[in-house]
C-alpha cells in the first residue's frame, strides 16, 4: 500500500512550527522552543543556500555543449563560481588556520569585479529610467502619464541643491510630495503588506496555502 | 342361384328375371346401390380375378382414418367380434352371448350355419374400424343392430336362431314373413339411396358413415350369412332371427376389388367358392397388430377407391354399370333385400310408432326425401307459437347449417386428419337432415355409382376424392387441387411436409399473379384524366413551367419533380431565374460587406515596418553619452562646492538630525550593531550616505559589530571600512567585529534578537565574535547601544523595523537608506511610538548630516556631480518627454486626419 506521507507530514510540521513561533510572541515561557525552531530554520536556510548554489552549478553544467548558443556564459559562470568558491575557501583556511585578517583575496575580487559590474548595471538603469521617463508621453499620452512625468521632474528639481540655482519653492514642493503623498502612499502600501502578510500567515497555519509543497 | 329383390316391392325374383314378377318393375339393372357399386357382380364368383390392392395404398387411407377413431367404440369390433378369430382362416361367430348387438349377431354359439365367413384381413379391418369407430356411439351402433350376431352352427349359412328377446326390431321382424327362405336381394343402385333412407333416420347423430354402406349385402351373402342362434336381446338379432334365412345358405362375401370398409367383412369371395361361409370373424382381434389372413390381397379395396381409374376401368369392363343398366347377375345380399322388402311392406301398413325410422328400409321414391324436411312441422304443431320456427328461423337454420358445412370444408382442406373428422362427424348429421339425398353419401361409395357423372355432381366436392372421381371426367368443374390430384393429395396429406397440392396451388397462384402484374397498364379512365399540356413553344413548356415528364405513367404532366439529377439543368439558366426575394437596404449592406471581406482576403497586405528601434537606440546612446560626459567631467573637474546649512526646524524634524543627536550621545566602547544590508550596486550611494554616520560613530569610539542578512554584506562591510573609514584605522576584533552573514532573513533577525551569541557564535574570520570586551555583556540585541541598518531595500528596512525594532527596549534603531527607501521608512520614523529613531536618506541627508557635523565628507564631494546628473537627467527627461509628447500629439492628429479621410 502506497501511502504518501509527504504532504500531511510537511503540512503538520509547518502548521505546528508556525503556531509555536506565533505563540512565542505572546507566551514568554515557550520562548526557548520558539528559539530552537527558529535556529533550526536558520540552518535549513543556510543549507538551502548551498543547495541553490549546487543547483545553479548543475544547471549550467547541463547547458555546456556545442548545441547551446549560451554555453559560453554558462562556462563563465561556472568558472567564476568555482574560482570565488576556491578563493573563499582559501581565505577561510588562511583566516581560520593562520589568523590572517579579513579575507583579502575575497575582498579584492569583490571590490574589483563584482562591485564595478553591479554599479555599472545600476548606472545603466539610471540611463534607462531616464529614457523611459522621456518616452512615456510618446507611449501613453494621458493624464496619469503626464502627472507621473511632471512629478518626477519636480522631485528631481527639488533635489537639486546648488545654491545659485536652487529654487526654494522646488524644495518645498519636493518636501510636500515626500511627506504627504509619498508618505500616505507608503503607509497604505505598508498596511496592505501587513494585511497580506497576516492573511498569508493564517493560510499557512490553516494549511490552506502550502508554499512548501504537498 | 340367388334371388333378386325387387327394388319396388322388395320381393325376391330369380336372378334371370329382368323385371319383378310381382310388380313388374325392372330389377336392379339400374341399381345404384352402394353395395353393388362397391362390389361388382362380376367379381363375386371370381375372386381370383380381383387384382390385389397394394397394402400401401390402403394403409394411407387407413392412416387417414385412424385418428378419428375413438377408443373402445369400433364398429368393426362390434361387427366382427374378436372371438371369432379362433377359427383358422374363417370367421365363425360363435358364442355371441354378450350384450353387444353385433357380437350377438356374430355369436357362433347361436349360428346354426357352419359356414364360416372368411375373416377379413386384420389390417383392413382395423383400418375400417379406425374409420368407423369415432362416428359410432358406443354400444349403439346401427351396424350392430343391422348385423346381429349369427350362429354359425351350420357351416354355410347364418341363421338367426334363438330370437328370444323382445326388442322392437324383433317384433318387427317377427311380424314379417320370415318363413320364406329367400335370400336377401342385393340392393340395386337405387337401393343404395333407399338403404340410406333406411339407415339414416335411425342413425344417431355422430354415428359412423360406415353405417351407410354396411347394410347392402351381396347376393351371396344371403346364402352364406344366415343369422342363427341369436339368443341375445339385440334388436338386430331379432331382426335376423325373424328373417327367412332358413335356407342355410351361407352368406358368401363378395369379392370386391375395392377397399370398401365392408370389404373386410364381406371379402369372403373365396368362402363363396367353398360355400362354406362362416360367420363374420371376430374383428376385435383383427387389430393392426394381429396376423394378416389370406385375404390380405383383397383388403386394398379402399385403396382402389383412391385410384379411380383402376376401379372404374374394371367396373366398366365387368359390368359397366350405368345408371340405367340393371345388374342382373350381380349377387346381392338377399337378406338385405328382404329387409328392404319387409320395410316396403311395412310402409304399406301402419308402422308401429315404436319402430325406429331408420329401419324403414323400404325403398322410397326420390321425391320422398324432399318431404322429409316437412316432418318437423308435425311436432311443430304441438309447440307453442312462440317456439315455432318461422321463415326467418328456417333461413337462419339453413344458414347455420351451411356455415357448419362450409367450416367443415375449410377444416377438411386444412389437413387430412380434419377431413376425416369432419366427414365422420358431419356426414351423419347431414344425412339425418337431408334424408336420402346422395349429396352426403360417402364419396368412395358414390364412386362406384353406375352414373359417374351424376354421382360426381351429387357427391360433395370434399368427398369426391374418396369417390374416385377422375378430375378429367369432370370437365365442367373448376380445377381443384383436391380433385385434380388426388393421388398427390394423399401422398402429401400423409407426409409430414407441406402438402403438394398446397405448394402447387401457391405456385400456380403466384404465377398467375405475376402474369397479372406484368400486364400492368394504365386504365383507360386514368389515361383520360391525364392533363393535356397546351403550350405555344416547341418545348411544350409554358412560362411558369420548366419541366414536363416525358416517360412513365406521369408522362405529359408538368411540374413534376424530375427523376434526373438536378445538375443536368443549365446552371446559368437557373441563375437567371428572377428571384422574388426582397432584400432590404441592410441586407444589401451585409452583402456588400461580405463581398468586401471575401475580396480583401485575396489581397496581400504588405507589412509596414516601423523604425522606432533605431530612433530609440540613438536616443539611448545620446542620453548615455550626455550623462557620462557631464558626470565624469564633474567628478574629475568639479571639486567641492559650498552648500547652505538646512534650517534648524528642518533638522530637528528630520531623521538625519535625530540620528546625529543619538550618535552624538554615544560614547567610547559602547557596542553598536551596524547591518550592511545593501547590494553592491548601491555601494556608491550607500557609501556616501553612510560614510558620515559611520565616521561619526567611529569618532564617538563605539565598538562596531557588523552583521548582514545579505551574503555580500560582510564583504561590503569590510569594503566600506577600507574605502571610507580607512582614516580611523579600526582593527578587527579590537574595534569592530564582522559577525558575518545572518541567514534566514526575518527568522534570522528574530533569532538574532533573542540570542545573538547562539545564532552567530563566530565572527566572519572564524574568531570568537563575542569574546571582545564590548560584546561580552551583550546577551541580546537590546544590549547594543545603537542599531544602525544600512540598506537600500525597503523590505529589508521593514524587516529590521518590524522584527528587531519591536524587541528593542532602549536601544535606538536607526537607518541609513537610499533615497528611494525614504518614503517607506518615513512612517516608522514619524509614528508614535517611533520604531525608527533616525535615518539618513540618500546624498541630500548625508550632506545635511555633514553640515551638522561640520565635517565635509563624501556627500560634499559628490554633491556637484550629483546635482549635475540630476539636472541632465531632468533636462533629458523634460526634453525627451516634451518631444515625445508633441510627436504623440502630431501622430494622433495625423491618425484622426487619416481616419476622417477614410
Amino acid at each position: 500500500m502506497n501511502i504518501k506521507l509527504n504532504a500531511p507530514v510537511s503540512t503538520a510540521i509547518a502548521i505546528g512550527v508556525g503556531i509555536i513561533v506565533l505563540a512565542g510572541y505572546f507566551i514568554p515561557s515557550i520562548t526557548n522552543i520558539r528559539f530552537a525552531l527558529l535556529r533550526t530554520g536558520l540552518v535549513l536556510a543556510a543549507v538551502a543556500l548551498l543547495v541553490g548554489i549546487i543547483n545553479l552549478l548543475t544547471v549550467h553544467f547541463k547547458k555546456l555543449g556545442p548545441d547551446n548558443e549560451n554555453s559560453g556564459y554558462s562556462l563563465i559562470l561556472i568558472i567564476a563560481l568555482l574560482l570565488t568558491l576556491v578563493i573563499g575557501i582559501i581565505d577561510m583556511v588562511q583566516s581560520y588556520m593562520f589568523g590572517q585578517s579579513n579575507f583579502q583575496m575575497t575582498n579584492w575580487i569583490f571590490t574589483n569585479i563584482q562591485l564595478p559590474i553591479e554599479t555599472s548595471l545600476l548606472a545603466v538603469t539610471a540611463v534607462s529610467l531616464t529614457y523611459a521617463a522621456a518616452s512615456i508621453l510618446r507611449k501613453r499620452m494621458d493624464l496619469f502619464s503626464i502627472t507621473f512625468f511632471f512629478v518626477i521632474l519636480l522631485v528631481l528639481l527639488g533635489s537639486f541643491s546648488i545654491p545659485p540655482a536652487t529654487l526654494p519653492f522646488l524644495h518645498i514642493i519636493r518636501d510636500w510630495i515626500v511627506r504627504v503623498p509619498a508618505l500616505g502612499g507608503a503607509r497604505g502600501l505598508l498596511l496592505g503588506i501587513a494585511l497580506g502578510t497576516i492573511t498569508t500567515g493564517i493560510r499557512i497555519l490553516m494549511g490552506t496555502d502550502r508554499p512548501y509543497g504537498g | 342361384m340367388t334371388d333378386i329383390l325387387c327394388p319396388t316391392c322388395g320381393r325376391p325374383n330369380p336372378d334371370n328375371q329382368g323385371s319383378c314378377e310381382f310388380c313388374g318393375s325392372p330389377l336392379g339393372t339400374d341399381d345404384s346401390s352402394l353395395r353393388n357399386d362397391l362390389f361388382p357382380a362380376k367379381d363375386i364368383n371370381a375372386p381370383g380375378r380381383h387384382p390385389p390392392v397394394e397394402p400401401d395404398d390402403s394403409s394411407r387411407l387407413d392412416d387417414f382414418l385412424k385418428p378419428t377413431e375413438p377408443a373402445g367404440s369400433s364398429l368393426r369390433n362390434d361387427f366382427f367380434p374378436p372371438e371369432e378369430n379362433d377359427d383358422h382362416g374363417s370367421l365363425e361367430p360363435t358364442g355371441l352371448n354378450d350384450s353387444s348387438p353385433l357380437k350377438d349377431f356374430f355369436s357362433s354359439e347361436d349360428l346354426g350355419n357352419q359356414e364360416s365367413i372368411q375373416p377379413t384381413e386384420p389390417d383392413d379391418s382395423s383400418r375400417l374400424d379406425d374409420f368407423l369407430k369415432p362416428t359410432e356411439p358406443a354400444g349403439s351402433s346401427l351396424r350392430n343392430d343391422f348385423f346381429p350376431p349369427e350362429e354359425n352352427d351350420d357351416h354355410g349359412s347364418l341363421e338367426p336362431t334363438g330370437l328370444n328377446d323382445s326388442s322392437p326390431l324383433k317384433d318387427f321382424f317377427s311380424s314379417e314373413d320370415l318363413g320364406n327362405q329367400e335370400s336377401i336381394q342385393p340392393t340395386e343402385p337405387d337401393d343404395s339411396s333407399r338403404l340410406d333412407d333406411f339407415l339414416k333416420p335411425t342413425e344417431p347423430a355422430g354415428s359412423s358413415l360406415r353405417n351407410d354402406f354396411v347394410p347392402p349385402e351381396e347376393n351371396d351373402v344371403r346364402d352364406i350369412l344366415e343369422p342363427t342362434g341369436l339368443n341375445d336381446s339385440s334388436a338386430l338379432k331379432d331382426f335376423f332371427s325373424s328373417e327367412d334365412l332358413g335356407d342355410q345358405e351361407s352368406i358368401q362375401p363378395i369379392e370386391s376389388d375395392d377397399s370398401s370398409p365392408l370389404d373386410d367383412f364381406l371379402s369372403t369371395k373365396e368362402i363363396d367358392d367353398q360355400n362354406n361361409l362362416r360367420a363374420a370373424g371376430p374383428l376385435e382381434d383383427a387389430k393392426p397388430d394381429s396376423e394378416p389372413t389370406s385375404f390380405s390381397g383383397d383388403s386394398g379395396w379402399l385403396d382402389m377407391l383412391q385410384d379411380p381409374n383402376s376401379t372404374i376401368d374394371e367396373d366398366q369392363e365387368s359390368e359397366a354399370a350405368p345408371v340405367s343398366a340393371p345388374t342382373v347377375d350381380k349377387p346381392g345380399t338377399d337378406w338385405l333385400e328382404k329387409i328392404k322388402r319387409l320395410n316396403k311392406s311395412a310402409d304399406e301398413v301402419e308402422e308401429d310408432s315404436s319402430f325406429p325410422d331408420w329401419l324403414s328400409v323400404t325403398e322410397k321414391p326420390e321425391g320422398e326425401p324432399k318431404a322429409k324436411p316437412e316432418e318437423p312441422e308435425s311436432p311443430a304443431e304441438d309447440v307453442p307459437d312462440w317456439l315455432q320456427l318461422d321463415d326467418d328461423d328456417d333461413q337462419l337454420n339453413d344458414f347455420l347449417q351451411k356455415k357448419d358445412l362450409y367450416d367443415s370444408e375449410i377444416k377438411s382442406e386444412d389437413s387430412g386428419e380434419t377431413i376425416s373428422e369432419e366427414e365422420e362427424s358431419q356426414a351423419p348429421a347431414e344425412l339425418f337432415e337431408e334424408g336420402v339425398e346422395h349429396k352426403k353419401f360417402p364419396s368412395w361409395a358414390a364412386a362406384q355409382d353406375s352414373a359417374p357423372q351424376n354421382g360426381a355432381q351429387e357427391i360433395p366436392e370434399e368427398l369426391q376424392f374418396l369417390a374416385g372421381v377422375e378430375p378429367d371426367s369432370i370437365t365442367d368443374q373448376i380445377v381443384d387441387p383436391f380433385q385434380g390430384e388426388e393421388e398427390e393429395f394423399f401422398d402429401d396429406l400423409f407426409s409430414e411436409e407441406l402438402p403438394g397440392w398446397l405448394t402447387t396451388a401457391s405456385e400456380e397462384g403466384a404465377q398467375i399473379a405475376e402474369d397479372e402484374i406484368s400486364r400492368g397498364e394504365l386504365p383507360g379512365w386514368v389515361e383520360a384524366m391525364r392533363p393535356v399540356v397546351e403550350s405555344s413553344d416547341m418545348t411544350g413548356l409554358s412560362e411558369d413551367e420548366d419541366y414536363i415528364e416525358n416517360y412513365g405513367p406521369l408522362a405529359g404532366i408538368p411540374s413534376v419533380l424530375p427523376a434526373e439529377a438536378e445538375f443536368a439543368l443549365d446552371p446559368e439558366q437557373a441563375a437567371m431565374k428572377p428571384l422574388d426575394l426582397t432584400a432590404s437596404k441592410s441586407h444589401q449592406e451585409y452583402v456588400n460587406l461580405l463581398k468586401k471581406l471575401i475580396g480583401e482576403e485575396k489581397k496581400v497586405k504588405p507589412i509596414t515596418k516601423v523604425a522606432p528601434v533605431q530612433t530609440q537606440r540613438i536616443l539611448r546612446w545620446l542620453i548615455a553619452i550626455i550623462l557620462i560626459i557631464t558626470i565624469g567631467g564633474t567628478i574629475i573637474f568639479g571639486g567641492t562646492i559650498e552648500t547652505k546649512i538646512p534650517p534648524e526646524d528642518q533638522v530637528n524634524s528630520s531623521g538625519y538630525g535625530a540620528l546625529f543627536n543619538q550618535i552624538d550621545e554615544l560614547f567610547d566602547g559602547q557596542p553598536v550593531l551596524i547591518a550592511f544590508d545593501y547590494q553592491p550596486a548601491a555601494t556608491a550611494e550607500m557609501h556616501i550616505a553612510a560614510a558620515s554616520v559611520v565616521d561619526h560613530l567611529m569618532e564617538q569610539g563605539t565598538y562596531l559589530s557588523f552583521v548582514s542578512t545579505q551574503p555580500t554584506g560582510p564583504v561590503l562591510a569590510e569594503h566600506f571600512l577600507t574605502s571610507t573609514q580607512e582614516k580611523h584605522g579600526y582593527i578587527h576584533n579590537q574595534q569592530y567585529i564582522n559577525l558575518g552573514y545572518l541567514p534566514g532573513e526575518s527568522a534570522g533577525l528574530v533569532s538574532f534578537v533573542i540570542a545573538p551569541k547562539k545564532i552567530i557564535p563566530l565572527a566572519f574570520d572564524g574568531s570568537n565574535a563575542w569574546g571582545s570586551p564590548p560584546l561580552v555583556n551583550v546577551d541580546s540585541i537590546s544590549d547594543f547601544a545603537m542599531i544602525l541598518v544600512i540598506t537600500d531595500d525597503p523590505n529589508t528596512a521593514k524587516s529590521w523595523i518590524e522584527q528587531v525594532g519591536t524587541h528593542l527596549k532602549d536601544t535606538p534603531l536607526n537607518m541609513v537608506v537610499s533615497a528611494q527607501v525614504e518614503p517607506l521608512i518615513q512612517p516608522y520614523f514619524r509614528a508614535s511610538p517611533q520604531l525608527l529613531s533616525g535615518y539618513v536618506a540618500g546624498v541630500i541627508h548625508s550632506l545635511n548630516y555633514e553640515h551638522l557635523r561640520e565635517q565635509p565628507s563624501l556627500a560634499s564631494t559628490a554633491w556637484l556631480p550629483y546635482n549635475i546628473g540630476i539636472i541632465i537627467t531632468v533636462g533629458t527627461m523634460f526634453i525627451g518627454g516634451l518631444a515625445n509628447g508633441v510627436l504623440s500629439l502630431f501622430s494622433r492628429h495625423r491618425a484622426r486626419q487619416i481616419g476622417e479621410i477614410k
